[in-house]
């Protein structure tokens, strides 16, 4: 058994609030977005800072406030869909900023919203399989430099950030698992930056910008996500995936202290907390300062809901990610 | 038509109240991204069915929102 023995955050300096969209949106007000969404500021990535710059930052944050050895990590894992280079591998080159050992294992995964929890069953598996002892797992991303500021639908909802995970051995109760996880490629288009890779090469067709039906614009080159395709997505999927976990940890959902889901926004939280029948005081939503920060969300939370207290050592707690993909994965967890 | 859907359909349009004929097309409704969507989690929670989003934007009016679910 693995657990989670430490959480390191990093978000950029620049903020993005609701009267800076207000302005550049005048049909949505400052107070409707926060109304409608639950938040209130987002961070952005300064133009030469990449998601790996921004994981360095969130380690380099854990290692120094938490009883982390930097020698002693084995294993590095890094989650992000904006990485330095098309090659080589970020966690390479962030092992070498960091200083990590040689013997140290390192690769990229490429996920968004279900990145964490992927992340956590990895370092799990390599734990219980003796194949590494101290796994450092980094989420970070940069949406924003995939969206158009012409995009309202999408720039107000994600925000950058990072954050450095430590799992280590389970000694006592804290433990992580089992995990469950699902795929369905079907709805690959509903949360995709079309162009700019092998499938479709960017062409000055794709980059012209054209205006949807909701008077939001932007080219293929830049992200765009159907909000109706995935939240039927969320709706269909999460809860079943939930009650998966929970059946194959034997608890029943009444037990469980908090559901940890993607921070996606409050609307879809709450929608989510609606379908599961369980009470709010449940489910936290963690939005408001920083978004939707993709792989980053799950762990921020966790970070933020610790610091305050909602969250203690031995807490019977459900994690849940998903989105881009579509992906997804659930877990239980002993904090 | 049921009173809890209806009462939910007012306050995503931000009108005191609704009927099968309410419009929305109109100046006074904005039936932008946020309001189908949010239709999309009432339509979940009061009547668990899934409702397609194209579908909804086509919609003119209340009624056909509540024919659309009704058909599925």
């Amino acid at each position: 058994m693995s657990r989670i023995a430490g959480i390191g955050v990093y978000i950029p300096e620049r903020i993005l609030n609701n009267d800076e969209l207000e302005n550049d949106f005048p049909t949505w007000s400052a107070a409707k977005i926060f109304q409608k969404t639950g938040i209130r500021e987002r961070r952005v990535a300064a133009e030469n800072e990449t998601a790996g710059d921004m994981g360095v930052k969130a380690a380099e944050s854990l290692l120094e406030s938490e009883s982390v050895i930097r020698e002693e990590i084995d294993f590095l894992i890094f989650c992000t869909q904006a990485p330095d280079y098309i090659l080589p591998t970020t966690a390479c080159i962030i092992q070498s900023k960091l200083g990590l050992s040689k013997e140290c294992g390192a690769f990229d995964i490429n996920l968004g919203c279900s990145g964490y929890v992927y992340g956590l069953s990895i370092a799990d598996a390599l734990i219980n399989s003796g194949s590494a002892k101290n796994v450092l797992l980094i989420t970070s991303d940069t949406y924003s430099k995939y969206i158009n500021p012409k995009d309202k639908s999408v720039r107000t909802l994600f925000g950058d950030a990072a954050a450095a995970t430590f799992i280590v051995a389970s000694e006592g109760k804290s433990a992580m698992g089992p995990f469950v996880f699902g795929t369905d490629g079907s709805g690959y288009r509903n949360l995709i930056v079309e162009t700019g890779m092998y499938r479709e090469p960017r062409t000055q067709e794709s980059s012209v910008v054209i205006e949807d039906e909701f008077g939001n614009a932007r080219s293929r080159d830049d992200l765009f996500m159907n909000g109706s395709e995935v939240l039927l997505f969320s709706l269909r999927e999460v809860p079943r995936s939930i009650d998966e976990a929970l059946k194959r940890r034997g608890w029943s959902i009444d037990e469980v202290d908090k559901f940890v889901l993607h921070q996606a926004n409050s609307f879809l939280i709450n929608a989510l907390t609606k379908k599961m029948g369980v009470h709010k005081d449940k489910v936290p939503i963690c939005v408001e300062d920083v978004g939707n920060t993709v792989s980053s969300s799950i762990p921020l939370a966790l970070r933020k809901l610790s610091d305050s207290g909602e969250i203690s050592r031995g807490d019977k707690i459900i994690l849940s990610g998903f989105g881009v993909g579509y992906s997804w994965a659930s877990c239980t967890l002993i904090y | 038509m049921n009173e809890e859907f209806m009462e939910g359909m007012a306050e995503i349009l931000e009108l005191d109240e609704v009927t099968a004929d309410t419009s929305l097309a109109s100046e006074d409704v904005d039936w932008d991204s946020l309001a189908i969507i949010s239709t999309i989690a009432l339509t979940d929670t009061i009547y668990r069915k899934a409702i397609s989003g194209e579908k909804l934007q086509s919609c003119q009016t209340v009624g056909d929102v509540i024919s659309l679910i009704a058909e599925s």
